[in-house]
């Protein structure tokens, strides 16, 4: 687990990615489905999965992963307002918003809700790991 | 329809296939539907412009097309059912062809969104538009079989002076 400040098991050091939880937020099914399947091969624990923002900020409230993939575009809460909500509840924990595009806009209001990371849609396998290990590293 | 809304569609549905299912699709010749309604494959993802232009974006493709594109979309060797993932998958596709494309029609000037994708499945299905609305065809082939992009838009400050035109047309035709 990492030293995210939000669990009491704070141990100071960047792990293993077998002890990173991990929540996937998206609501395509399929996309869900294929970061876990990712991630988890990677040696992630993925502890839950959300499928619209507003689902995001209670199942983050309630199982305070180290790191989020945040998808931006989302019925009822997007992304962009759940990310603000859960770095506001959980500050420690890293959130990777996967977008298709990448305007400025979108960019700027994700950099203001606190998101570290961005990955593109349709998503690249190198891509979602090389940002999950700068989120564990960074 | 204008050469500048056609080609991001091409540039993106060529992409968009290449990065999600790992091979480039074959583009046969793109043409303009002659006459409404015409009839689909058995899968259709339906993706609304809005903005700028206003119209639709339907992929249309066989369902084993589908199941077999879903299936490399999944990291899965073979797909039996179009069950809820596959069908995810597809509409995935569909989102971010259309998307992508609206990207290059920005840059061309036409800021355009996209409305969340629809899948339809069933036999036979008739597609009818209004008649001034054009369809252009981008037909594709690939791996796992032919599929169809119908883009049907319009500039939309025109839509109003046509549909205008129209409503005066058929109470003309009808009075």
């Amino acid at each position: 687990m990492l030293d995210n400040g939000n669990t009491s098991d704070a141990s100071g050091e960047a792990c293993a990615s077998a002890s990173v939880r991990v929540m996937i937020v998206d609501d395509a099914p399929s996309v869900r489905r294929n970061l876990r399947r990712v991630l988890e091969k990677e040696g992630y624990d993925v502890v839950c999965e959300a499928e619209d923002g507003d689902e995001a900020v209670n199942m983050a409230a309630e199982h305070k992963p180290d790191i989020i993939t945040m998808d931006v575009v989302m019925k009822r809460v997007d992304g962009i307002a759940a990310a603000q909500e859960i770095k506001r509840k959980l500050p420690n924990t890293k959130i990777i918003m996967v977008t298709q595009r990448i305007m400025p806009s979108v960019l700027l209001q994700s950099i203001r809700a606190g998101a570290e990371n961005f990955v593109h849609k349709p998503i690249d396998e190198a891509e979602i790991i090389a940002a999950m290990k700068k989120a564990v590293t960074g | 329809m204008k050469a500048e809304f056609l080609n991001p569609f091409i540039n993106s549905v060529t992409h968009i296939i290449e990065s999600t299912v790992g091979e480039t699709p074959a583009r046969g010749k793109i043409f303009l539907r002659g006459k409404y309604p015409y009839t689909t494959a058995g899968v259709v993802v339906m993706v609304g412009i809005t903005g700028v232009l206003t119209g639709q974006v339907l992929l249309s493709l066989s369902e084993e097309c589908a199941k077999g594109l879903a299936a490399k979309m999944l990291m899965e060797d073979v797909l039996f059912e179009f069950d809820e993932y596959a069908q995810s998958a597809l509409a995935e596709m569909a989102n971010m062809i259309a998307a992508n494309a609206t990207i290059g029609l920005s840059e061309a000037g036409y800021s355009c969104n996209i409305t969340p994708p629809s899948v339809i499945t069933g036999k036979q299905m008739e597609i009818s538009c209004q008649e001034h609305i054009q369809t252009i065809v981008i037909p594709m082939e690939c791996g796992a079989g032919n599929m169809e992009l119908n883009l049907s838009m319009i500039e939309t400050n025109l839509l109003a002076s046509v549909s205008k035109e129209r409503i005066l047309h058929l109470k003309e035709k009808h009075a």
